[in-house]
């Protein structure tokens, strides 16, 4: 059995055979690998491990590899350069997104976890029902009626403004 | 070569179905928004409902502040992200005052010409109607024994006044109020607690009523929160306020109107088997909402993230607000812990306000 502390390269194939090589220190972003490798018994002695992800395509595990390699670098997973760096990073079409987030859960990695979901949460804020469904392409499943009644139920939230406005 | 007219690329992009992500990633993302915002994803489709419902559910920990502004037109604070609604009165009516809030109401008082006061329940948060109380002259304080609801009983109304008779009860649907068969001093704060109600007076000495044998008891408390009290008391410059937090009763004794630091917060718990105050120095994760006649307890919740203006959790936290307050912020956060004291924030909403009083609700969509 190889330990994810004796494994030395992790590399991750994509569903369309697209190959990244990751160092084991990196990898253990993922709770997914971390498992995986733990478990494993076939591990080769020279510490490789290759684990393949059947439904992320290789465009979406290069933005999940470059994100990881970015937090594993201690030197550099600090502070206010790494918020910065992160809004540039998650700055991508929704398609991608959703993709991320789905990759996100798919391997366990926390940290993108939490970015994929702030991101759609900014998207959702401060928009109305229709102008989400909009926005995500989303069709409406409720009836008039449904509709009228969830809105009925909370009709003190449809009221405001947010306090933004006053300050 | 292909070329792609623009309706295709169109079609290529945002084609993903965002109404099937799993429940656990929907409710990362509902956990990034406020309550306000969590309704509005609630809307969007079913499954996304689903989620906003559980979430909802869980957000009924944070209090939101009834700030008076201009005439009809009041707004709910929450505290937990920087959200205002407006709330138009239920009836329209010039003389509509909220005089306090409890168990998820808010408590209504409007007079006409003849002087004579209308009291009613209101819930801001959910649909059910208005509930109308029997009338009489203003009260001080009116507390509910437990969440009203409408034909199911259990609801006792406790309203206490300096005027005699100084206590004053009903149950929901009652024509009249009720007054104990003997009179207490003048009352400054009350406590529903266990199918009793508790109220300090001005002495700060504590008394346990009991509403169904109409009476009530002077109770023989040790520890030093009396002699706390006559120390900070001259000139009546303290206010007291009675809290049931975690299954206890708790008392603070505060400056009126304007605590500057923690230290003008002094707490003490009821070990009510023992019959003694014990004076606490930190309120053990608890955080506490004084408002004017309103006071409440509530466990410790670690709110969304990333959020620049958010407290992060919010245990060992006093959030007061008070119509006396000079601070210029609808309401204070003092921290208990490290001793830091925070402006709310609200600061124009507080700019017009007069002397109103303000009072903190938890919401209840029941």
């Amino acid at each position: 059995m190889a330990s994810p502390s004796h494994t030395r390269t992790v590399t991750l194939k994509s569903c369309d055979d697209v190959e990244f090589v990751l160092d084991g220190s990196v990898a253990t972003l993922s709770q997914t690998l971390v498992s995986a490798m733990a478990e494993d018994s076939s591990s080769s002695d020279d510490g490789t491990f290759t684990w393949c992800v059947s439904n992320i395509t290789g465009e979406v595990l290069a933005k999940v590899v470059e994100f990881c390699n970015k937090h594993a670098d201690i030197s550099s997973s600090r502070g206010e350069d790494l918020k910065e760096w992160d809004k540039a990073f998650i700055s991508v079409e929704l398609d991608l997104l959703y993709d991320l987030i789905l990759a996100a859960d798919n391997l366990n990695i926390e940290s993108l976890l939490d970015l994929t979901a702030q991101r759609v949460a900014d998207e959702i804020k401060g928009k109305m029902p229709h102008e989400i469904r909009m926005l995500f392409n989303i069709e409406k499943d409720f009836t008039d009626e449904e509709e009228r009644e969830i809105r009925r139920e909370h009709a003190w939230a449809y009221g405001g403004e947010s306090l933004k406005s006053f300050l | 070569m292909v070329i792609k007219t623009m309706d295709q690329e169109e079609d290529a992009r945002n084609v993903r179905p965002w109404q099937d992500l799993p429940d656990v990633l929907l409710q990362r993302i509902c956990n990034q928004l406020s309550l306000v915002e969590s309704i509005q994803f609630g809307a969007v489709c079913k499954a996304w409902n689903t989620v906003s419902q559980c979430y909802q559910h869980v957000h009924n920990h944070h209090p939101w502040l009834q700030i008076p502004t201009i005439p009809l037109m009041k707004h709910l604070s929450s505290t937990n992200h920087e959200q205002v609604r407006d709330v138009f009165w239920p009836k329209n009516c010039f003389t509509n005052r909220c005089i306090g809030a409890s168990q998820g109401c808010l408590i209504m008082r409007t007079s006409s010409v003849d002087e004579a006061q209308h009291l009613y329940l209101w819930n801001p948060f959910s649909k059910s109607p208005i509930i109308d109380l029997p009338p009489d002259r203003p009260f001080i304080q009116i507390i509910l024994s437990s969440p009203p609801r409408p034909g199911r009983g259990g609801c006792v109304v406790f309203g206490y006044r300096f005027r005699t008779p100084r206590i004053l009860f009903c149950n929901l649907g009652d024509k009249n109020w009720t007054c104990l068969d003997k009179e207490p001093k003048k009352l400054l704060t009350a406590v529903a607690f266990k199918g009793k109600f508790y109220a300090l007076d001005y002495r700060a000495d504590l008394y346990e009523i009991d509403v169904d044998r109409r009476t009530f008891k002077v109770l023989e408390v040790s520890g030093s929160m009396k002699s706390v009290h006559d120390k900070l008391d001259i000139r009546n410059a303290t206010t007291l306020y009675l809290v049931e937090s975690c299954g206890e009763i708790l008392t603070v004794i505060t400056r009126t109107g304007n605590p500057k630091k923690v230290s003008d917060f002094v707490i003490f718990r009821l070990d009510l088997p023992n019959l003694e105050w014990v004076k606490m120095d930190d309120l053990g994760g608890r955080v506490l909402y004084l408002g004017d006649y309103s006071a409440i307890s509530s466990p410790s919740v670690c709110c969304c993230r990333n959020e620049d203006r958010c407290y992060k959790t919010t245990d060992n936290r006093i959030f007061f607000s008070s119509m006396w307050s000079m601070a210029k912020a609808a309401w204070q956060v003092f921290n208990m812990k490290d001793g830091t004291v925070e402006l709310g924030s609200g600061s124009k909403i507080i700019a017009m306000d007069s002397r109103i009083q303000r009072n903190w609700i938890l919401p209840n969509f029941e």
